[in-house]
């Protein structure tokens, strides 16, 4: 095909996006966090269950033909007064929630993980995969210049010199190799060979923006909406984009409103202030109900994102592989799931990406076994272990979960003591990646997330992950351009993972996102909240 | 009494700005030590978990929180006396441009509040406390009871589910528009305006109804009665005066409960004031933004007692005399 790899790969990066969010809500606010925070898995019942597709690429709504005009308002976490306009340096979710409806992407990830052709027309590897033929689609910015090549290198050095968020999805690109060889096309040249760069092109804050372009408040992008006024922290307001190329959005405006606190965001909803809000807490997701009837619906995402407890490999007692496994033996996944995410979650198998092209779903699913946990133990001489493990509120669950597996741990005769950081400092240096024994929040794909934590140069090693052998296997891995065959290394590499790694992903938390009976043609995306803010699809009924 | 000297308004006035700008000085100092044991620093909260060591130092050194403390508070007090409330950390914006309408809408809400409040303290106040123990001093006194035990979040968030969730005759949230006045719309006023009043009536009606019943007891009252004067007249001659002394304390501690009432309150409806600023700076850990914020309703808070001082004095000559 002449239009870009398909599979998900690395867009590095896209695991954090909730990092500000969860300090932010943490503490009560929002912003996201739970920032977006609470979130969300499988629209199924409660129960832990398994589902396979990311996202289940959930439609909202009843369906039907799309009705054009009105004004879609919808509530946001917000980032307060750090809202930013800037495409590339946005982290929270309202910052990304604006950008996309600016500016593009040249590729962007489709419900089920896998990107598709945006700004890019094509994009066709040359015989090894460190060179690309790059084209792209005629489309016009705000101000009617044409979208050139140029544009596009002007945006990745802007990126790479400035070190903004997706400098390391772009590293590879040899930038003064790489040229244009006609306004609508560039030969990318790579430092190695990548097999799949459409995901590395979709990442999230690689949004293109004309060359030369510095006055962000006057955003000017190629995006289905134009900026008529925007205050951070408090609101902006869009117009539909006459001259987009694509579908233009059915709506005519839209209104996107920060909302900080979750009780203010919900309420605003149910008195039809807003029309759609992102991130509702568990207990407002179990008022809705199954959240298909009403005058509020739950938009509910699965398999959003990943909450595991880390062990550092290289750090006692986790250096023995048995201590590891008994650890993950003496977690009883259902009982968290429902304990700490109220059920709007499903159980995980100690690995990242669950839905994903990639994921090896043949492993088989661990179960809570404090027997056996305890017989690993005594044969790695650790018999009555005792461990710190730090947890906090900065992720909706997390403390939740932790209590849980305190409890479930001791049939196991393991001590679990637990250490409760405050919210905002949990992912301070004092901590972050300090910790032998910990939790966090990951989303993305076994590909994404390996890039992100398990390499030599990876900036989130929470798990002190260091064979080189396995490290040298995936870079392998990267430069096949065959899809399948890049999936089954990927796989085999998961299940030595499953076995050795450091990770104890017990269970995925889904999305949790709510919205009027009035709005139409929501589709749900593991990415982000509210299917990944892609307002020119809703419309309003 | 032996001891007792005239002193003049003037000198008077002038002891009380004098302690109030210490007062201040101390609040600066209190703030700026309350922002430098807040967990985390901006650096980290910016960054958030992206953060690696060298950016958080790259960071840091660009926003001058590598500066020795004493440095960094002497700066800060250098610009304040300069009217330089400083530069917001996560904005980026002169931290004056960023709270400026939102003092606007925070004074709009304290003023509307205290413009309803007042007038119906006294009200009840009088009422209540003219008639002790009468049907109408027990039921109030029950409603102010549980108003004073009742958090303000909870009276807004049940005031929120009433009339706006079920009843739907009000917005559940004030999204007032960016660079509008919120007199503009009224109906987003309502149910803040609304919860403090319930919180603030709760505390000054009883303070009032103390002040008039003492006065309705006190001998220069029993005196008036035993002299034959009707009571209508007792009360609008000397138990009155007593009860709009009392009113002017009402104002001040209005203004003391409005501080910390309008933070909570603002959050609760998303009322673009400096109470939400305050709190989401506070998260975003917006050092600069949360010294002003803070320092500013201390200010709001040191003046309007100051005023309420003076104008008690003024009210009650009595208390011109030191002892």
């Amino acid at each position: 095909m002449t239009d870009s790899p398909r599979p998900p790969e690395p867009a590095r990066g896209l695991t954090r996006r909730r990092v500000l969010q969860g300090s932010l809500t943490a503490s009560g606010l929002l912003l996201l966090p739970g920032a977006l925070a609470a979130c969300g898995d499988d629209g199924g019942s409660g129960a832990a269950t398994d589902g396979q597709t990311v996202g289940g690429a959930q439609t909202i709504g009843s369906g039907g033909t799309p009705r054009s005009g009105g004004r879609l308002r919808v509530g946001h976490v917000g980032g307060g007064t750090a809202e930013t306009l800037d495409p590339n340096s946005g982290i929270v979710g309202i910052d990304v929630a604006r950008a996309r409806q600016l500016y593009e992407l040249l590729f962007d990830f489709d419900p089920r993980g896998v990107p598709q052709p945006r700004l890019a027309e094509s994009l066709e590897a040359g015989a090894r995969a460190d060179r690309w033929r790059l084209r792209l689609r005629a489309a016009n910015f705000h101000d009617g210049r044409p979208l050139t090549a140029d544009d596009v290198l002007a945006t990745w050095r802007r990126i790479r010199t400035r070190a903004l968020q997706s400098a390391n999805a772009i590293a590879a690109i040899d930038l003064r190799k790489t040229r244009s060889t006609a306004d609508d096309t560039i030969e990318i040249v790579l430092s190695r060979p990548i097999g799949d760069l459409a995901s590395l092109l979709a990442h999230r804050a690689s949004f293109i923006i004309p060359a030369g372009f510095s006055d962000f408040a006057r955003p000017n992008g190629t995006g289905p909406f134009t900026l008529v006024s925007f205050k951070p922290g408090e609101r902006s307001l869009m117009r539909r984009n006459p001259g987009y190329w694509g579908d233009a959005p059915h709506v005519d405006e839209l209104e996107q409103i920060s909302i900080p606190d979750s009780t203010a965001r919900y309420n605003a909803l149910q008195g039809g202030q807003v029309d759609a809000i992102e991130a509702i807490e568990f207990a407002q997701a179990r008022q809705l109900g199954d959240g298909t009837s009403g005058p509020v619906r739950l938009v509910r995402t699965a398999n959003a994102s990943a909450l595991p407890t880390y062990m550092r490999v290289d750090e006692a007692p986790f250096t023995d592989p048995r201590v590891r496994r008994a650890m993950r033996l003496a977690v009883d996944r259902e009982q968290s799931v429902q304990a700490a995410l109220l059920g709007y979650g499903s159980i995980g198998n100690d690995l990242f990406g669950k839905g994903y092209p990639s994921y090896n779903d043949a492993l088989p699913q661990r179960a809570y076994d404090p027997e056996q946990a305890r017989s690993l133990l005594r044969a790695a001489g650790q018999d009555g272990l005792t461990v710190k493990l730090y947890s906090s509120r900065a992720v909706p669950g997390m403390l939740e979960a932790a209590t849980a597996y305190k409890q479930q741990a001791q049939a196991a005769g393991i001590t679990i003591d637990l250490q409760t950081v405050p919210a905002a400092d949990y992912y301070s240096d004092r901590y972050y990646l300090k910790v032998a024994f910990g939790q966090d929040q990951w989303s993305g794909s076994f590909e994404q997330t390996t890039l992100d934590g398990l390499l030599p140069d990876s900036g989130f090693n929470i798990t002190g992950w260091r064979d080189a052998a396995w490290q040298r296997r995936f870079v392998q891995a990267q430069s096949m351009t065959d899809e399948a065959a890049r999936n089954d290394v990927y796989k085999e590499l998961q299940s030595t993972l499953y076995d050795e790694g450091g990770l104890i992903v017990w269970g995925y938390v889904d999305f949790l996102d709510a919205a009027s009976a009035r709005v139409e043609g929501i589709v749900t995306n593991p990415l982000y909240n509210l299917g990944y803010y892609e307002f020119r699809n809703w419309w309003l009924v | 009494m032996a001891g007792v000297k005239r002193q003049s308004l003037g000198g008077l006035v002038a002891r009380r700005v004098g302690i109030a700008v210490v007062l201040l000085w101390i609040v600066s100092l209190l703030v700026f030590a309350a922002t430098q044991v807040l967990p985390g620093d901006t650096a980290s909260a910016i960054l958030g978990k992206t953060a690696t060591p060298d950016s958080l130092a790259q960071l840091r050194a660009q926003l001058g929180l590598d500066r020795p403390l004493l440095q960094q508070y002497t700066d800060w007090l250098g610009g304040l006396l300069h009217g330089d409330l400083g530069r917001s950390l996560a904005a980026g914006l002169p931290v004056g441009d960023l709270i400026g309408d939102r003092v606007g809408a925070t004074l709009t809400l304290a003023a509307v509040t205290l413009v309803l409040l007042v007038p119906l303290a006294l009200l009840l106040g009088v009422l209540t406390g003219t008639r002790r123990d009468g049907k109408l001093d027990q039921v109030v006194s029950w409603i102010t009871l549980a108003g004073v035990a009742v958090p303000e979040f909870v009276t807004g968030t049940l005031l929120a589910l009433l009339l706006a969730t079920w009843l739907g005759w009000l917005p559940a949230v004030s999204l007032i528009p960016p660079g509008e006045s919120p007199l503009a719309h009224p109906q987003y006023m309502v149910l803040p305006v609304l919860t403090l009043l319930v919180a603030g009536l709760a505390s000054t009606v009883r303070l009032v109804r103390v002040g008039v019943a003492q006065a309705a007891a006190a001998d220069y009252t029993e005196m008036a009665r035993l002299s034959g004067i009707p009571e209508r007249r007792v009360v609008r001659r000397w138990v009155l005066p007593n009860a709009l002394a009392a009113g002017v304390q009402v104002i001040a501690l209005t203004a003391q409960w409005l501080v910390g009432g309008i933070v909570i309150v603002e959050t609760v409806f998303q009322y673009p004031g400096i109470g939400q600023t305050l709190v989401q700076s506070v998260q975003s850990q917006d050092i600069p933004v949360v010294q002003a914020v803070a320092l500013l309703i201390a200010a709001i808070y040191v003046l309007l007692n100051l005023l309420a001082d003076i104008a008690l004095v003024l009210l009650v000559p009595r208390l011109r005399s030191a002892r």
